[in-house]
């Protein structure tokens, strides 16, 4: 792909990103024991983005031969002069951040699963389930992967290719309760192609034996009590409140569009133990959901502290907010497919770990939830933000007691990130989690557990 | 730049990658070709934003082998592409376990509606989007408007299986989604987003009903607060946040749902499980924004799901019929809730208490079809009156019973082109504060 790139190099003028483009994916679907899904898919093209006295054009076309680059190339122009004749402007040069080169490439050193290998992992986990659990109403396993392949040019020079794999195989279980059925998932794998995980029945056994008697407890379990209440967010939560509450009202075009964020730069918006990043590359320990070193505007990736001890202290930018607002591209342009314009977008977001330990932080609760695992989130340029909570347990005098059902918290960021006492000592980056915005995207979100206030719903 | 190619041609991509499929080792095989040609006009508060042309042409083939299925789908069209991507989906399938119905329609498929234009005129387009730009600036000048476009998709698809069955259809469709907020000095609202498809383009965005709706409302969104206390009261349905709640209830009749005995209405057909006032129908005919035809190729027609409260139909695609040894009824979900009798003065002026919803964000509805979730966009109704927008107010409840508990359907409705409907009052919801 660099080779391919690297022919059309001299013709990248006025302001010109270049990117060929893949996405390969595998989905098989056991749905109660039947294969509903097996399919493989790859989707790639070209696309090209020109910038001429302040007008964008865009175009892509399905193909990644060479007739098809100078083709976008020219219509590429071809949008930005007619959006510069119907809408005359003269805005200036898009910053120069960097020219960013390399290879990165995370395909794995072991040979790929076979399709019976794939599909072999859901029927083990099953088997495993059905035999194990006969009083499971339902069974699904769904075997996930994708991969991102691309390589970007652009007129200053950069040159990159990379290949992100990810892999996720999701067990979703349902269970009779006198009130009707609930169910309850969970998913195994996370970054890395499938043959870099473990997912044999014995090595996951552990996780589905719990997950069995999660759904039996939630059977059993309570509506939350309506309400603010003193609450632990376990670190799968605390990633999605880093992503959803923080992290979207930090992207700098939700900055410009009227996120509260934008005033208040400076300001302690959090208690002094919260420290919020949007990590470049994999992460502060090497772990994070995702690998981005180049971004989709070709400039090189870096680290972004957006709360750093309480203080909000910066935002998310691409080429065109960090050219309005006066600051630098931080890499966090990304396009989820080949036909799509790069947005500003998160990478592996988290907040870091503090010095408190899980344990002691639910023994401080006297009445109030323990929150292990989101079902979707939420934001909003206000800071208001919830996510859907599939898996929890009431806390009665700092202990764990009975599970919750469904329910669904939510709150203003900016107030209650000042309710958290408590930070706990270690982190997880989630498995899978793609984001929303126009175009889905996969991201990184982890964190540690958290003991803060937050508004839950219920009955 | 785009490749020229008419629905004719789409049937022939089709059918020659079914031949490919039975060379490579199938049984049977289905083939849908795509073909879309889009021009798109982004804009912000400000500007447009980017112009973008993009084109697609994709190839979703289906194999069955000894009852098994494999499935691939790819960019192009090209012979090597096609012999790879149908060789690994017989692999797959041969991987796999059958499924008794895994098996393919073999009658000739009634024809589909083609319509539409097939060229825009972009500096017409790019014109509307600067009127409408210009438009907010005048009349909503503490609005901010962004990651919005005005876009224009002709669509080209074709269905061919190994029985001869084919199927084609264009589509011409112009879209408008508007994403805004409010921001006057330190002042705020949420955000919202509205979006219309129609047939036609239009000159003037601001002046589409729902697009017209979105901006009064944010505008009428400053200075929110939470409802006074924790109450049970009424929970009336804006157009806006129907069109996501019959998405939920389409869900739970839908064949998956009964596959997975995942619904509360399994043994529902041919009983109220809604106020009489209330239909919930799958009506294309009505739809600028609809499908011509499902992934098998039956042309896409009407169907009641809900008529007067009674469950008419579940949405049982051809796969789910076989599976289910149930007659099919449809393989596309475009629905409409029937307009009421109640003025949308009258639904309002005979609420005690309540919120008027204007968008839900919250978890998915379980299986029971509980919900929970933040009232985004929305506002407090007392006494009959719209009192003020809300914020940090949370609703929850169980579907089920809201549609037992409606008591009102308004006269008025919006058309989306993707969904149409009127406001729909119900009793009984928790609405809470913190």
């Amino acid at each position: 792909m660099l080779d391919q790139l690297q022919r059309y190099s001299d013709q990248l003028a006025p302001y010109t990103e270049l990117r060929l483009h893949n996405n390969y994916e595998t989905s098989i679907s056991m749905i109660g024991g039947t294969v509903m899904v097996n399919r493989a898919t790859t989707i790639g093209g070209v696309s090209a983005r020109s910038y001429q006295d302040g007008a964008f054009g865009f175009a892509s076309l399905p193909s990644l031969s060479n007739d098809a680059i100078p083709q976008v190339l020219e219509q590429a122009i071809d949008n930005a002069v007619l959006l510069q004749r119907r809408a005359a402007r003269s805005e200036g040069d898009l910053p120069d951040a960097g020219a960013g080169q390399g290879t990165f490439d995370y395909r794995s050193a072991v040979a790929a699963m076979t399709p019976k290998e794939q599909l072999d992992v859901l029927r083990a986990v099953d088997a495993y389930l059905r035999s194990t659990y006969p009083d499971l109403v339902n069974i699904d396993v769904m075997f996930n992967t994708l991969t991102i392949e691309k390589a970007v040019a652009n007129s200053l020079g950069a040159l990159a290719y990379s290949y992100v794999p990810r892999c996720t195989v999701m067990v979703r279980l349902s269970y009779q309760a006198n009130d009707g059925v609930v169910e309850i998932y969970d998913s195994f794998g996370g970054f890395g192609e499938a043959q870099d995980h473990l997912f044999d029945i014995e090595s996951m056994r552990p996780a589905l034996d719990v997950l069995y008697t999660e759904v039996r407890d939630k059977a059993a379990g309570i509506y939350c009590e309506p309400g603010e209440h003193d609450v632990i967010l376990d670190s799968a939560l605390a990633g999605i409140l880093a992503h959803e509450a923080i992290g979207h009202t930090c992207e700098a075009d939700l900055v410009l569009g009227g996120s509260v964020a934008g005033d208040h730069v400076g300001d302690l918006i959090a208690s002094e133990k919260v420290t919020l990043t949007d990590f470049a590359e994999r992460g502060p320990d090497g772990k994070g959901g995702i690998a981005i070193h180049v971004d989709d505007e070709g400039t090189p990736c870096r680290d972004v502290t957006i709360i750093e001890d309480g203080v909000l202290k910066s935002f998310l930018h691409n080429k065109e907010t960090a050219r309005i607002m006066g600051e630098e591209p931080t890499g966090n342009a990304r396009a989820y497919r080949f036909d799509d314009e790069p947005l500003v977008r998160m990478r592996n977001t988290a907040i870091l770990p503090g010095t408190d330990r899980l344990e002691d932080m639910i023994a401080a609760v006297d009445r109030g939830y323990y929150f292990k695992r989101a079902t979707n989130g939420q934001a909003d340029t206000t800071s208001e933000f919830m996510f859907g909570v599939g898996c929890g347990y009431e806390i009665v005098d700092g202990k764990v007691g009975r599970a919750v059902r469904d329910t669904t918290i939510a709150g203003v960021a900016f107030d209650m990130l000042k309710t958290i006492t408590h930070v706990s000592d270690d982190m997880t980056w989630g498995r899978g989690g793609m984001c929303g915005k126009k175009q889905p995207i996969p991201v990184g979100m982890g964190g540690p557990a958290v003991k803060c206030r937050i508004g839950v719903g219920g009955r | 730049m785009a490749l020229a190619l008419d629905p004719s041609v789409g049937v022939e991509v089709a059918a020659d990658a079914v031949d490919r499929a039975l060379l490579a080792g199938a049984d049977s095989a289905k083939v849908m070709h795509g073909y879309q040609q889009q021009f798109e006009v982004n804009f912000d508060t400000h500007d447009v934003t980017l112009v973008r042309s993009t084109v697609s042409d994709s190839l979703s083939i289906t194999v069955f082998v000894d009852g098994c299925r494999g499935a691939t789908e790819l960019t192009g069209r090209g012979h090597d592409a096609v012999d790879r991507a149908v060789k690994e989906a017989v692999t797959a399938a041969r991987a796999g376990q059958p499924d008794f119905a895994n098996v393919l329609p073999e009658d000739p498929a009634t024809e589909a509606v083609s319509d539409g234009d097939e060229v825009p005129d972009k500096e017409q387009m790019i014109d509307a989007v600067l009127r409408f730009i210009s438009a907010v600036r005048d009349e909503y000048p503490s609005l901010r408007t962004e990651s919005s476009a005005y876009a224009f998709e002709c669509t080209w698809r074709s269905y061919a299986n190994s029985y001869g069955r084919v199927q084609h259809a264009r589509r011409g469709r112009y879209r408008v989604n508007v994403m805004s907020s409010g921001k006057d000095g330190e002042r705020s609202t949420s955000f919202n987003h509205g979006a219309v498809v129609s047939e036609r383009p239009t000159a003037d965005l601001a002046t589409l009903v729902p697009i017209h709706r979105l901006l009064e409302d944010l505008a009428a969104s400053f200075d929110p607060q939470p409802v006074p206390a924790t109450f049970v009261g009424d929970l009336i349905f804006t157009p806006e946040a129907l069109s996501v709640a019959a998405g939920t209830i389409a869900q739970a009749v839908s064949g998956m749902a009964l596959i997975r005995k995942g619904t509360p209405f399994a043994d529902s057909l041919g009983k109220a499980i809604a106020a009489p006032s209330f239909s919930l129908l799958h009506q294309p005919s009505a739809l600028a924004g609809s499908t011509p035809f499902d992934a098998e190729g039956f042309a896409n027609g009407d169907l009641d799901i809900i008529r007067d409260g009674v469950l008419s139909n579940f949405l049982i695609d051809w796969y789910s019929a076989h599976r289910l040894d149930r007659p099919m009824t449809t393989g596309c979900t475009n629905f409409v809730v029937a307009p009421g009798e109640t003025p949308l003065e009258e639904l309002i002026a005979s609420t005690d208490q309540g919120i008027l919803l204007g968008r839900f964000s919250g978890g998915m509805p379980n299986q029971k079809l509980d919900f929970s979730g933040v009232a985004k966009s929305s506002f407090y109704v007392e006494g009959g009156k719209v009192r003020g927008p809300l914020s940090e107010t949370m609703i929850a409840g169980n579907f089920a019973d809201v549609l037992q508990q409606i008591r009102a359907v308004s006269r008025e409705t919006v058309d989306f082109g993707y969904f149409s409907g009127p406001w729909v009052a119900a009793r009984g919801v928790t609405i809470s504060t913190k």
